[in-house]
Protein backbone atom coordinates (compact mmCIF):
# COMPACT_ATOMS: atom_id res chain seq x y z
CA UNK A 1 0.00 0.00 0.00
CA UNK A 2 3.00 2.40 0.28
CA UNK A 3 2.50 3.15 -3.39
CA UNK A 4 -0.78 4.35 -2.90
CA UNK A 5 -1.71 7.84 -4.07
CA UNK A 6 -2.97 10.01 -1.57
CA UNK A 7 -5.38 12.82 -1.78
CA UNK A 8 -5.06 16.34 -0.78
CA UNK A 9 -8.05 15.81 1.25
CA UNK A 10 -6.71 12.78 3.15
CA UNK A 11 -3.60 14.55 3.76
CA UNK A 12 -5.13 17.16 5.14
CA UNK A 13 -7.24 15.08 7.52
CA UNK A 14 -3.85 13.75 8.67
CA UNK A 15 -2.69 16.74 9.25
CA UNK A 16 -5.96 17.51 11.42
CA UNK A 17 -6.06 14.20 13.16
CA UNK A 18 -8.91 12.85 11.63
CA UNK A 19 -8.21 9.36 12.70
CA UNK A 20 -11.49 7.79 11.57
CA UNK A 21 -11.43 9.78 8.18
CA UNK A 22 -7.91 8.47 6.88
CA UNK A 23 -5.69 5.75 7.31
CA UNK A 24 -3.23 7.50 10.18
CA UNK A 25 -0.39 4.77 10.24
CA UNK A 26 -0.09 4.38 6.63
CA UNK A 27 0.41 8.03 5.78
CA UNK A 28 3.08 7.94 8.30
CA UNK A 29 4.27 5.45 7.12
CA UNK A 30 4.62 6.69 3.47
CA UNK A 31 5.64 9.84 4.07
CA UNK A 32 8.61 8.88 6.12
CA UNK A 33 9.52 6.79 2.77
CA UNK A 34 8.07 8.98 0.09
CA UNK A 35 10.23 12.51 -0.40
CA UNK A 36 7.63 13.76 -2.69
CA UNK A 37 4.64 12.91 -0.70
CA UNK A 38 6.64 14.14 2.63
CA UNK A 39 7.05 17.99 0.80
CA UNK A 40 3.61 17.56 -0.62
CA UNK A 41 2.53 17.17 3.58
CA UNK A 42 4.85 20.15 3.80
CA UNK A 43 3.18 22.13 1.83
CA UNK A 44 -0.26 21.84 3.71
CA UNK A 45 0.86 22.77 6.64
CA UNK A 46 0.01 26.12 8.36
CA UNK A 47 0.37 27.60 11.87
CA UNK A 48 -3.54 26.53 13.28
CA UNK A 49 -2.46 28.49 16.59
CA UNK A 50 -2.22 31.35 14.94
CA UNK A 51 -4.77 31.35 13.05
CA UNK A 52 -7.08 30.79 16.78
CA UNK A 53 -5.13 33.66 18.14
CA UNK A 54 -5.97 36.01 14.57
CA UNK A 55 -9.71 35.71 15.42
CA UNK A 56 -9.29 36.81 18.97
CA UNK A 57 -9.28 40.34 17.51
CA UNK A 58 -12.78 39.76 16.76
CA UNK A 59 -14.78 40.54 19.63
CA UNK A 60 -18.14 42.45 19.90
CA UNK A 61 -18.31 46.07 20.61
CA UNK A 62 -18.53 47.63 24.42
CA UNK A 63 -20.48 50.51 22.85
CA UNK A 64 -22.39 49.64 19.61
CA UNK A 65 -26.32 49.57 21.80
CA UNK A 66 -26.68 52.78 20.85
CA UNK A 67 -27.17 51.24 17.00
CA UNK A 68 -29.81 49.23 18.46
CA UNK A 69 -33.18 49.14 19.33
CA UNK A 70 -32.76 48.24 22.73
CA UNK A 71 -34.58 50.34 24.83
CA UNK A 72 -36.41 51.42 28.14
CA UNK A 73 -34.19 50.88 31.05
CA UNK A 74 -31.64 49.72 29.77
CA UNK A 75 -28.53 51.67 30.60
CA UNK A 76 -26.83 53.13 27.43
CA UNK A 77 -23.35 51.95 28.17
CA UNK A 78 -23.42 48.78 28.86
CA UNK A 79 -22.20 46.30 26.49
CA UNK A 80 -24.29 45.10 23.63
CA UNK A 81 -24.19 41.23 23.91
CA UNK A 82 -25.11 41.76 27.96
CA UNK A 83 -28.02 43.93 27.16
CA UNK A 84 -29.07 41.99 23.94
CA UNK A 85 -28.77 38.56 26.30
CA UNK A 86 -30.60 40.41 29.28
CA UNK A 87 -33.14 40.80 27.20
CA UNK A 88 -32.79 37.29 25.44
CA UNK A 89 -33.09 35.77 28.86
CA UNK A 90 -35.64 37.99 30.63
CA UNK A 91 -38.26 37.15 27.73
CA UNK A 92 -37.22 33.41 27.57
CA UNK A 93 -37.87 32.42 30.66
CA UNK A 94 -40.89 34.69 30.71
CA UNK A 95 -40.50 37.83 33.17
CA UNK A 96 -41.29 41.30 31.34
CA UNK A 97 -38.50 44.01 31.73
CA UNK A 98 -40.61 46.66 31.16
CA UNK A 99 -41.65 49.42 33.90
CA UNK A 100 -45.18 49.65 33.28
CA UNK A 101 -48.60 49.12 35.31
CA UNK A 102 -50.90 47.00 34.43
CA UNK A 103 -53.11 43.72 35.63
CA UNK A 104 -51.21 40.99 36.76
CA UNK A 105 -52.71 38.09 35.08
CA UNK A 106 -51.42 38.86 31.69
CA UNK A 107 -48.28 41.18 33.02
CA UNK A 108 -46.33 38.06 32.28
CA UNK A 109 -46.98 37.84 28.65
CA UNK A 110 -47.66 41.42 28.05
CA UNK A 111 -43.55 41.94 29.12
CA UNK A 112 -42.60 38.93 27.56
CA UNK A 113 -43.89 40.49 23.69
CA UNK A 114 -42.30 43.94 25.03
CA UNK A 115 -39.05 42.72 25.99
CA UNK A 116 -38.79 40.81 22.60
CA UNK A 117 -40.29 43.08 20.15
CA UNK A 118 -37.68 45.56 21.96
CA UNK A 119 -35.17 43.34 19.97
CA UNK A 120 -36.37 43.80 16.37
CA UNK A 121 -34.42 45.91 14.09
CA UNK A 122 -35.45 47.43 11.01
CA UNK A 123 -33.08 44.58 9.38
CA UNK A 124 -35.27 42.24 11.51
CA UNK A 125 -37.69 42.31 8.93
CA UNK A 126 -36.29 43.78 5.85
CA UNK A 127 -35.47 40.46 4.22
CA UNK A 128 -38.90 39.34 4.22
CA UNK A 129 -40.79 39.43 1.39
CA UNK A 130 -43.61 37.16 0.73
CA UNK A 131 -46.42 36.24 -2.23
CA UNK A 132 -49.88 37.30 -0.68
CA UNK A 133 -50.50 33.42 -1.18
CA UNK A 134 -47.70 32.38 1.38
CA UNK A 135 -48.70 35.00 3.31
CA UNK A 136 -52.41 33.33 3.55
CA UNK A 137 -51.09 30.25 4.21
CA UNK A 138 -48.77 30.99 7.12
CA UNK A 139 -51.71 33.11 8.33
CA UNK A 140 -53.95 30.63 8.68
CA UNK A 141 -51.79 28.11 10.23
CA UNK A 142 -50.40 30.65 12.49
CA UNK A 143 -54.04 31.86 13.55
CA UNK A 144 -55.41 28.73 13.96
CA UNK A 145 -52.64 27.96 16.42
CA UNK A 146 -54.66 29.92 19.13
CA UNK A 147 -58.00 28.95 17.43
CA UNK A 148 -58.59 32.10 15.67
CA UNK A 149 -58.94 32.34 12.01
CA UNK A 150 -57.85 35.52 10.50
CA UNK A 151 -58.50 37.02 7.36
CA UNK A 152 -55.26 38.31 5.62
CA UNK A 153 -57.45 41.30 4.21
CA UNK A 154 -57.93 42.39 7.27
CA UNK A 155 -54.33 43.00 7.67
CA UNK A 156 -53.47 44.28 4.66
CA UNK A 157 -56.48 47.10 5.17
CA UNK A 158 -54.85 48.89 7.70
CA UNK A 159 -53.46 52.36 6.89
CA UNK A 160 -49.85 53.14 7.15
CA UNK A 161 -48.44 49.81 7.45
CA UNK A 162 -47.17 46.81 5.89
CA UNK A 163 -48.41 43.59 6.80
CA UNK A 164 -44.80 41.27 6.62
CA UNK A 165 -45.33 37.80 8.58
CA UNK A 166 -46.68 35.39 11.11
CA UNK A 167 -45.47 33.12 13.44
CA UNK A 168 -46.44 30.76 16.54
CA UNK A 169 -44.14 31.85 19.60
CA UNK A 170 -44.35 30.34 22.52
CA UNK A 171 -45.38 31.77 26.66
CA UNK A 172 -45.13 29.37 29.50
CA UNK A 173 -46.04 26.61 27.07
CA UNK A 174 -48.94 28.22 25.35
CA UNK A 175 -49.14 29.65 22.02
CA UNK A 176 -48.77 33.15 21.40
CA UNK A 177 -48.95 34.33 18.03
CA UNK A 178 -46.97 37.38 16.55
CA UNK A 179 -48.15 39.22 13.34
CA UNK A 180 -45.30 41.65 12.52
CA UNK A 181 -45.67 44.83 10.05
CA UNK A 182 -43.39 47.09 9.33
CA UNK A 183 -44.05 50.75 8.71
CA UNK A 184 -43.03 52.78 5.52
CA UNK A 185 -39.63 53.91 6.82
CA UNK A 186 -39.01 50.40 8.25
CA UNK A 187 -40.08 50.68 11.95
CA UNK A 188 -40.83 46.77 12.97
CA UNK A 189 -44.35 46.55 14.41
CA UNK A 190 -45.82 43.36 15.96
CA UNK A 191 -49.55 42.38 16.73
CA UNK A 192 -49.49 39.79 19.67
CA UNK A 193 -52.36 37.70 20.22
CA UNK A 194 -53.16 35.15 23.33
CA UNK A 195 -55.78 33.36 24.19
CA UNK A 196 -57.00 33.73 27.83
CA UNK A 197 -57.01 30.83 30.25
CA UNK A 198 -60.08 31.35 31.51
CA UNK A 199 -63.16 34.08 29.32
CA UNK A 200 -63.63 36.97 31.31
CA UNK A 201 -66.83 38.46 31.03
CA UNK A 202 -65.94 41.64 29.98
CA UNK A 203 -64.12 43.55 27.34
CA UNK A 204 -60.98 45.79 28.54
CA UNK A 205 -60.80 49.13 26.79
CA UNK A 206 -57.54 49.56 24.62
CA UNK A 207 -54.70 51.42 26.77
CA UNK A 208 -51.84 52.82 25.35
CA UNK A 209 -48.65 52.57 26.83
CA UNK A 210 -44.69 52.67 26.79
CA UNK A 211 -43.07 48.92 27.17
CA UNK A 212 -39.70 48.74 26.92
CA UNK A 213 -39.79 52.47 25.25
CA UNK A 214 -42.36 51.48 22.74
CA UNK A 215 -45.35 52.82 22.22
CA UNK A 216 -47.97 49.98 22.95
CA UNK A 217 -51.22 49.65 23.25
CA UNK A 218 -53.01 46.91 25.24
CA UNK A 219 -56.81 45.40 25.07
CA UNK A 220 -59.00 42.44 25.54
CA UNK A 221 -61.98 41.06 24.03
CA UNK A 222 -62.91 38.99 27.02
CA UNK A 223 -61.63 35.59 25.37
CA UNK A 224 -58.31 36.75 23.84
CA UNK A 225 -55.94 39.91 25.28
CA UNK A 226 -53.75 41.65 22.14
CA UNK A 227 -50.87 44.19 22.42
CA UNK A 228 -49.90 46.08 19.51
CA UNK A 229 -46.35 47.16 19.81
CA UNK A 230 -43.88 48.94 18.04
CA UNK A 231 -41.46 52.13 17.33
CA UNK A 232 -42.29 55.73 19.29
CA UNK A 233 -45.08 57.16 17.55
CA UNK A 234 -47.95 56.88 19.99
CA UNK A 235 -51.00 58.02 17.95
CA UNK A 236 -49.96 55.83 15.15
CA UNK A 237 -50.39 52.90 17.48
CA UNK A 238 -53.85 53.81 19.02
CA UNK A 239 -55.17 54.82 16.13
CA UNK A 240 -53.87 50.98 14.36
CA UNK A 241 -54.96 49.76 17.86
CA UNK A 242 -58.40 51.04 17.52
CA UNK A 243 -58.52 50.14 14.05
CA UNK A 244 -58.06 46.45 15.04
CA UNK A 245 -60.26 46.39 17.79
CA UNK A 246 -63.25 47.97 16.13
CA UNK A 247 -62.81 45.09 13.30
CA UNK A 248 -62.60 42.80 15.94
CA UNK A 249 -59.87 40.26 14.45
CA UNK B 1 -47.72 18.07 31.60
CA UNK B 2 -44.57 16.31 30.06
CA UNK B 3 -44.83 17.92 27.49
CA UNK B 4 -44.82 20.58 29.09
CA UNK B 5 -42.15 20.27 30.95
CA UNK B 6 -39.84 19.27 28.39
CA UNK B 7 -40.77 22.33 26.48
CA UNK B 8 -40.03 25.05 29.38
CA UNK B 9 -36.85 22.99 30.01
CA UNK B 10 -35.45 23.46 26.65
CA UNK B 11 -36.51 27.11 26.36
CA UNK B 12 -34.63 27.54 29.65
CA UNK B 13 -31.58 25.52 28.41
CA UNK B 14 -31.03 27.87 25.23
CA UNK B 15 -32.15 31.30 27.24
CA UNK B 16 -29.20 30.09 30.11
CA UNK B 17 -26.94 28.63 27.10
CA UNK B 18 -26.62 31.85 24.88
CA UNK B 19 -24.79 34.39 26.58
CA UNK B 20 -21.57 31.55 26.64
CA UNK B 21 -21.69 31.07 23.00
CA UNK B 22 -22.78 34.54 22.29
CA UNK B 23 -19.12 36.13 21.36
CA UNK B 24 -18.45 33.32 19.19
CA UNK B 25 -21.40 33.47 17.05
CA UNK B 26 -20.87 37.01 16.74
CA UNK B 27 -17.24 36.27 16.17
CA UNK B 28 -18.87 33.76 13.08
CA UNK B 29 -21.23 36.21 11.78
CA UNK B 30 -18.30 38.37 11.22
CA UNK B 31 -16.75 36.11 9.30
CA UNK B 32 -19.55 35.61 6.98
CA UNK B 33 -20.43 39.22 6.80
CA UNK B 34 -17.49 40.97 6.83
CA UNK B 35 -18.23 43.83 8.91
CA UNK B 36 -19.20 44.73 12.57
CA UNK B 37 -22.75 46.32 11.96
CA UNK B 38 -23.66 42.74 10.18
CA UNK B 39 -22.04 41.04 12.73
CA UNK B 40 -24.30 42.39 15.57
CA UNK B 41 -27.26 41.92 13.04
CA UNK B 42 -26.61 38.57 12.06
CA UNK B 43 -25.85 37.27 15.39
CA UNK B 44 -29.28 39.25 17.15
CA UNK B 45 -31.62 37.73 14.38
CA UNK B 46 -29.77 34.50 15.38
CA UNK B 47 -30.10 34.85 18.96
CA UNK B 48 -34.74 35.87 18.29
CA UNK B 49 -34.71 32.84 15.87
CA UNK B 50 -33.24 30.55 18.58
CA UNK B 51 -35.30 31.56 21.11
CA UNK B 52 -38.38 31.63 18.75
CA UNK B 53 -37.65 27.64 17.94
CA UNK B 54 -36.41 27.04 21.93
CA UNK B 55 -38.92 24.46 22.13
CA UNK B 56 -37.17 22.47 19.07
CA UNK B 57 -33.76 22.74 21.31
CA UNK B 58 -33.36 19.04 22.35
CA UNK B 59 -32.06 19.34 26.21
CA UNK B 60 -28.72 17.96 26.70
CA UNK B 61 -27.42 18.36 23.23
CA UNK B 62 -24.91 20.83 21.85
CA UNK B 63 -26.26 24.13 22.16
CA UNK B 64 -23.27 25.75 20.92
CA UNK B 65 -23.49 23.71 17.16
CA UNK B 66 -27.64 24.51 17.36
CA UNK B 67 -26.47 28.11 17.38
CA UNK B 68 -23.96 27.90 14.34
CA UNK B 69 -26.80 26.02 12.09
CA UNK B 70 -29.11 28.67 13.06
CA UNK B 71 -27.12 31.41 12.55
CA UNK B 72 -25.44 29.95 9.17
CA UNK B 73 -29.40 28.84 7.68
CA UNK B 74 -30.01 32.44 8.40
CA UNK B 75 -27.10 33.75 6.17
CA UNK B 76 -27.75 31.45 3.88
CA UNK B 77 -31.48 31.40 3.43
CA UNK B 78 -32.30 35.17 4.26
CA UNK B 79 -29.73 37.91 4.48
CA UNK B 80 -27.19 36.92 2.20
CA UNK B 81 -29.73 36.58 -0.70
CA UNK B 82 -30.82 40.20 0.21
CA UNK B 83 -27.45 41.53 0.36
CA UNK B 84 -26.63 40.20 -3.03
CA UNK B 85 -29.80 41.44 -4.16
CA UNK B 86 -29.17 44.43 -2.99
CA UNK B 87 -25.37 45.11 -3.49
CA UNK B 88 -25.68 43.24 -6.93
CA UNK B 89 -22.76 40.74 -5.90
CA UNK B 90 -21.10 38.77 -2.64
CA UNK B 91 -20.78 40.87 0.45
CA UNK B 92 -16.28 41.19 0.34
CA UNK B 93 -14.87 41.05 4.03
CA UNK B 94 -13.67 45.31 4.72
CA UNK B 95 -10.53 45.52 5.76
CA UNK B 96 -11.25 48.49 7.64
CA UNK B 97 -13.21 46.63 9.81
CA UNK B 98 -10.80 44.56 11.92
CA UNK B 99 -9.76 46.27 14.68
CA UNK B 100 -6.28 47.98 14.63
CA UNK B 101 -3.45 46.93 16.87
CA UNK B 102 -3.18 48.59 20.15
CA UNK B 103 -1.95 46.66 22.80
CA UNK B 104 1.29 44.64 21.31
CA UNK B 105 1.95 46.43 17.77
CA UNK B 106 3.95 43.41 16.05
CA UNK B 107 2.09 40.61 17.74
CA UNK B 108 -0.99 42.22 16.34
CA UNK B 109 0.26 43.48 13.44
CA UNK B 110 1.32 39.39 12.23
CA UNK B 111 -2.28 38.38 13.60
CA UNK B 112 -3.97 40.78 11.50
CA UNK B 113 -2.78 39.67 8.36
CA UNK B 114 -3.25 35.93 9.09
CA UNK B 115 -6.95 37.45 9.65
CA UNK B 116 -7.03 39.21 6.95
CA UNK B 117 -5.64 36.27 4.59
CA UNK B 118 -8.63 33.62 6.20
CA UNK B 119 -11.25 36.51 5.62
CA UNK B 120 -9.90 36.73 2.14
CA UNK B 121 -10.77 32.85 1.49
CA UNK B 122 -14.03 32.43 -0.77
CA UNK B 123 -16.93 31.98 1.77
CA UNK B 124 -17.39 28.26 1.31
CA UNK B 125 -13.55 27.86 2.45
CA UNK B 126 -13.76 30.69 4.89
CA UNK B 127 -16.75 28.88 6.82
CA UNK B 128 -15.15 25.68 6.97
CA UNK B 129 -11.76 26.88 8.15
CA UNK B 130 -13.46 29.15 10.92
CA UNK B 131 -15.48 25.93 12.01
CA UNK B 132 -12.98 23.28 12.16
CA UNK B 133 -9.61 25.91 12.95
CA UNK B 134 -10.93 28.56 14.68
CA UNK B 135 -13.64 27.05 16.92
CA UNK B 136 -12.42 23.29 16.74
CA UNK B 137 -15.12 21.40 15.55
CA UNK B 138 -14.72 17.63 14.06
CA UNK B 139 -15.07 17.23 10.33
CA UNK B 140 -18.01 15.31 11.34
CA UNK B 141 -19.93 18.13 13.04
CA UNK B 142 -18.73 20.91 10.63
CA UNK B 143 -19.99 19.11 7.72
CA UNK B 144 -23.40 18.66 10.61
CA UNK B 145 -23.46 22.36 10.92
CA UNK B 146 -23.16 23.16 6.97
CA UNK B 147 -25.54 20.68 6.25
CA UNK B 148 -22.80 19.80 3.35
CA UNK B 149 -20.99 16.16 2.93
CA UNK B 150 -18.37 15.14 4.83
CA UNK B 151 -16.48 14.51 1.82
CA UNK B 152 -17.00 18.70 1.34
CA UNK B 153 -15.95 19.66 4.15
CA UNK B 154 -12.41 18.03 3.26
CA UNK B 155 -11.77 18.67 0.25
CA UNK B 156 -13.31 22.80 1.59
CA UNK B 157 -10.39 22.54 3.93
CA UNK B 158 -7.26 20.83 1.80
CA UNK B 159 -7.92 23.87 -0.69
CA UNK B 160 -8.14 26.61 1.94
CA UNK B 161 -5.07 24.55 3.03
CA UNK B 162 -3.19 24.92 0.28
CA UNK B 163 -3.73 28.58 -0.08
CA UNK B 164 -3.39 29.62 3.79
CA UNK B 165 0.05 27.62 3.35
CA UNK B 166 1.61 29.17 0.50
CA UNK B 167 0.69 32.59 2.21
CA UNK B 168 1.68 31.71 6.02
CA UNK B 169 5.17 30.01 4.90
CA UNK B 170 7.68 33.28 4.61
CA UNK B 171 5.58 35.58 7.24
CA UNK B 172 6.19 33.24 10.54
CA UNK B 173 8.48 30.31 11.73
CA UNK B 174 6.79 26.66 10.94
CA UNK B 175 7.24 26.00 14.28
CA UNK B 176 4.21 25.66 15.49
CA UNK B 177 2.58 24.42 11.96
CA UNK B 178 0.43 21.64 11.87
Amino acid sequence: MQDRRFSDEELVAYLDGETELVPMAQIEAAVQEDPALAKRLEALRFDVTALQESFELLQPSRDVLGALPVRGRAPAKRPMAAVAMAACVALAVGFGLGNWTSGPERSGWVGYVAAYQALYTHATLDHIQQTPEQLQNELARVSAAVGKDIELAQLTALPDVEYKRGQVLSFQGRPLIQLAFATPSGVPMALCIMRREEAAVSEEALATMRLEGLSSAVWSDGAYDYVLIGGTEDGLVRRLGQALQSMQI
Amino acid sequence: MLGRWRKYSAEEEVAAGLPKVFPRIWRYAFSLTGSRDGADDLAQAACLRAIEQASKFQPGTHLDRWMFRITHNLWISEIRKEKVRKGGGMPMVDAAEIPDPKQDPERDYDRQEVLKSVLDLPEAQRVTVVLVYVEGYSYKAAAEILDIPLATVMSRLATARASLGRKFRDQRGMSRAR
